[in-house]
């Protein structure tokens, strides 16, 4: 899913304004995680142990107490629907859908499928096309009603229906669900009547009163994770095709109380939960401990962070402060040795070419590209390592450790080799950039490397806000462009699909091979495991050292300040904020 | 009167005609030809096709040529929405709903909604701020001009000096930072930003909110008025008739308060009038610094996001509170001094 810019760069000279006046203050930067072989360990003045995702021993848990969040920018709606992965950290700890994700960081079981209203794992078909889940029989929406296989089916079609958006655009979700059988159909049928006429999904089957199965085109073998994604919660059949500004109501532990647009949103308890509960739906004693969460919308991060110092505020939910100067002034100072955490992310920062285009549509003028930069000169203007390491893969290394990590160091000698060799020196490229720090500094140093091999640089700035929009537009002009990538679920497969395949939706530079699609295919029909990991991390060396779709730059990190009250504090990529474990110490 | 207000309201008519054509042409064609920038493109979602692209511009009106797109705002700030906008923006809706949905201000393409809500909720916060920050300037800035004027280069005079070069010096956002983090952070006195409706029941918890802000606001104004005040008032102490009336054994209080006062203070009327109107429309750098979703913060939002609609409605918006400023400072200007005729 995307990555979150910052908001107004205003916002961030006065958050560095104010770190600076906290007596804090080295460089300035933003981002968010990775560890690995790739990542040296940071230790800070303080000596406080948090900063490689660790996390303090979990405590015993009292129930009770809201915790309190703020954030800059509001998301794009929360009804559900939305693709931001900060939004899926609150609907993974209000809503069930047939699978999730333990409330748990631990490598050997964080990114484990565990069924929640399914009943068990899915069972796959011999020919590997069919699966067919089973609902936990009792199970009940908050209005009392049945949750059965119509519901299921409603589900899903509600997530792809092309007339319902999240904001205006249409639905995000369709890129991990379009392999289902007769989705194309479907879509163009649903577009074509305005949704006045469902057809229905062939590939989704109801069976039986609580059995559903799923066809696909081809195999896919992380698909039950895309029955586990953020936007899956099941929703009753009855759900109005529309436009809704909050959630349809979910089966889950907590449902959303009052949202004030831009303003605020409060989550409570949802009193029949303890229905579900007793119908199987697993929930340990010491999860879902806080009563709520009161979310402030649009709270500058100069002021988020003098509230979460002063302990007014939990958690920044943005991930908006501490930032820049704030990172390393925060994280060397004893006073918040024990609530300050830089933890490793499974996202990658990288620059997409267009590679339909003159000069990069020629590998050797990409691959030039890669060993000109200083990886290390753009990690020090990020924040350094506290908020980012330089990688040059196209997976995170936190999302799969064992790839090389030398495939392309900083070499301006044999990039001019490249760029002779491509034909395409003295090239103007255009370097699109964001205009929040770090985002300025970055272009300045991209296009010092650059022009050192014999490119001729120019710079265009553009708004967080439009950046992406901007970047998708087939007509707009730009060579080159900085962008950020956070997994959708743990496997490979949410890079390569959205982003390097021919039809990828956000393919930015619209790199296509036809060859690279069918191994991705090929390896997507393999099941979890360590030989489909093996396999795709081989197949991102491959293609970053002889095509250079992209020049990856840094594996990010989540930094975060806690309050002193928040206790057992956990992040991680599979939920982002694990709302369901927290607790707060004074009840 | 009549013909004065008449004749007034038609020229700020004409004014907000030129600002609504200027923010369409800066947000419209200028948009395009200098930053390549398709608002359409920008509300389509993920990964939409051409055509997916055209049927947002459809859906925004902005598949239109430009001066229609005007001549529909306008209609609509007057009329309401046209039945072609409601057709497009929202199907099926009662005329109450579209009129609740689309407004005489337009849809946010960002938010969904109509750009009159949005005004709506931020203008309350505008307004608080700027009514209690010009309270303070005002009642800080007269009392001190004046006695700075009547006792020149005193030590009350250098201090006023010394006061308005700091005051003047400090950007609002770097005041704002100073105080949040001494008066809100440090030393918890004030809530740290944020805002709080107005109730009569418990004003507390809105004045509490507001009075960092608004002193911050206000310290900058106040300095300028001091300015202001004292120059004027050393102007007017030197008069012929202040001379005579102290000849005459009028009361020096009076002489100063009734007679230079009451003069000197015109000016500032004009100038108070302005300001009040300009910051009506959005306090940008207070409201962003101190977390406040007022105008100014609602404009620069919207202004990021290339939100056409709401951006122009605020520009509107504001134009219209600045005109109508203009025409109360000449109405408040005729009824301070006898001498100026409306007429």
């Amino acid at each position: 899913m995307r990555i979150r810019l910052a908001a107004l760069a205003a916002l961030i000279a006065l958050a560095a304004a104010l770190g600076a006046a906290c007596g804090g203050g080295s460089d300035s930067g933003g981002g968010g995680g990775a560890t690995s072989a790739a990542t040296e360990a940071v230790t800070p003045d303080s000596g406080a142990s948090y900063l490689e995702g660790g996390f303090p021993a979990t405590e015993t848990p009292v129930k009770g107490g809201v915790l309190k969040m703020a954030m800059t920018d509001n998301i794009d709606c929360w009804s559900g629907l939305s693709y931001y992965g900060v939004s899926w950290s609150v609907f993974y700890f209000m809503a069930r859908g047939l699978y999730g994700y333990p409330d748990s960081v631990d490598p050997a079981s964080t990114g484990t499928l565990t069924p929640d209203l399914a009943a068990d794992m899915p069972e796959l078909s011999e020919d590997g096309l069919t699966y067919t889940v089973r609902l936990r029989e009792g199970l009940t929406f908050p209005d009392g009603s049945a949750v059965d296989a119509e519901d299921v089916k409603a589900t899903f079609e509600y997530m792809l229906d092309p007339n319902i958006q999240c904001g205006t655009g249409g639905p995000p979700a369709s890129g991990y669900y379009a392999g289902l059988k007769g989705y194309a159909d479907w879509n163009t049928a649903m577009e074509e009547s305005k949704g006045k006429e469902n057809p229905g999904i062939a590939g989704i089957e109801v069976v039986d009163d609580l059995t559903v199965s799923f066809t696909l085109e081809a195999p896919d073998g992380a698909f039950p994770r895309a029955l586990a994604m953020g936007w899956s919660y099941i929703r009753p059949s009855d759900t109005p095709h529309k436009v809704l500004e909050t959630s349809p109501i979910f089966v889950g532990p907590y449902r959303i109380k009052e949202y004030t647009a831009d303003k605020s949103l409060v989550i409570e308890r949802e009193p029949t939960w303890a229905d579900n509960v007793a119908a199987g739906v697993p929930e340990a004693p010491e999860q879902n401990n806080i009563d709520g969460i009161e979310l402030e919308i649009g709270t500058p991060a100069d002021i988020q962070l003098a509230k979460l110092k002063s302990n007014e505020l939990d958690l920044s939910f943005g991930s908006d402060a501490p930032y820049g100067s704030d990172v390393p002034a925060i994280a060397n100072d004893p006073a918040y040795a024990d609530r300050f955490f830089s933890t490793a992310d499974a996202a990658v920062n990288y620059g997409t070419f267009r590679t339909n285009q003159p000069p990069f549509d020629k590998p050797e003028a990409r691959q030039a590209v890669n060993w000109a930069i200083d990886r290390d000169a753009l990690t020090k203007i990020a924040g350094g390592k506290l908020v980012r390491s330089p990688w040059t893969q196209i997976l995170p290394p936190n999302l799969i450790g064992d790839q090389p990590t030398d495939i392309y160091g900083y070499d301006p000698a044999k990039a001019k080799e490249l760029v002779a060799a491509a034909g395409v020196e003295g090239s103007e490229v255009l370097l699109l950039h964001g205009t929040e720090p770090p985002g300025p500094e970055a272009a300045a140093s991209i296009k010092e490397n650059l022009e050192a091999v014999g490119f001729t640089v120019k710079l265009k700035g553009l708004s967080a806000d439009v950046y992406y929009g901007y970047l998708a537009d087939p007509e707009s002009k730009w060579n080159l462009a900085p962008a950020g990538w956070i997994q959708d679920y743990p496997d490979a497969i949410t890079f390569y699909l959205p982003l390097l395949m021919c039809e990828s939706g956000s393919n930015y530079g619209a790199w296509c091979d036809e060859e690279f699609d069918a191994k991705v295919n090929e390896i997507n029909a393999l099941p979890p495991g360590p030989e489909r990991d093996a396999q795709f991390a081989e197949l991102s060396t491959q293609v970053m050292q002889e095509q250079a779709p992209w020049y990856p730059t840094g594996a990010p990190r989540q930094v975060t300040l806690t309050s002193e009250r928040l206790g057992n504090y956990i992040w991680g990529p599979a939920k982002n904020f694990y709302f369901g474990h927290y607790f707060l110490r004074e009840g | 009167m009549g013909r004065f207000l008449l004749r007034r309201v038609i020229g700020g008519i004409l004014v907000i005609l030129v600002v609504t054509l200027a923010v369409f042409v800066l947000f419209g064609p200028a948009l395009r030809a200098a930053q390549d920038i398709r608002p359409a493109r920008l509300y389509a979602g993920k990964n939409p096709s051409p055509e997916q692209i055209e049927q947002v511009e459809r859906l925004l009106g902005l598949d239109k040529p430009f001066y229609v797109q005007y001549a529909y705002s306008l209609r609509r700030l007057v009329l309401g929405p046209s039945a072609d906008e409601r057709a497009r923006l929202c199907p099926g809706a009662t005329e109450a709903e579209c009129d609740e949905l689309v407004g005489r201000f337009g849809r946010s393409f960002e938010k969904q909604r109509s750009v009159d809500r949005l005004i709506a909720e931020a203008f309350p916060v505008t307004l608080s701020l700027t009514l209690l920050a010009a309270l303070i300037w005002m009642a800080v800035s007269i009392p001190i001009g004046v006695l700075a004027a009547t006792r020149p280069r005193s030590f009350l005079d250098r201090l006023t000096s010394i006061f308005v070069l700091v005051a003047q010096s400090l950007p609002v956002y770097y005041l704002g930072l100073l105080a949040l983090f001494f008066l809100a952070f440090k030393v918890p006195i004030f809530p740290l930003g944020g805002y709080e409706p107005f109730a009569w029941s418990n004003p507390w918890p809105w004045f509490s909110h507001l009075i960092l802000p608004a002193s911050v606001l206000a310290l900058q104004f106040a300095a300028l008025y001091v300015r202001l005040m004292r120059s004027q008032m050393l102007d007017v102490l030197g008069e012929d008739y202040l001379r005579t009336a102290t000849a005459k054994g009028a009361p020096r209080r009076r002489v100063v308060w009734r007679h230079g006062a009451r003069n000197a203070i015109l000016p500032i009327v004009t100038v108070f009038g302005l300001d009040l109107g300009l910051l009506l429309g959005g306090a940008v750098l207070t409201e962003v610094t101190f977390g406040l979703q007022g105008l100014g913060d609602l404009a620069v939002s919207a202004a990021f996001r290339f939100d056409v609609p709401t951006t122009a409605g605020v520009v509107l918006f504001s134009a219209i509170l600045i005109v109508i400023a203009n025409i109360v400072v000449d109405v408040v200007h005729a009824l301070l001094d006898p001498r100026i005729r409306l007429e």
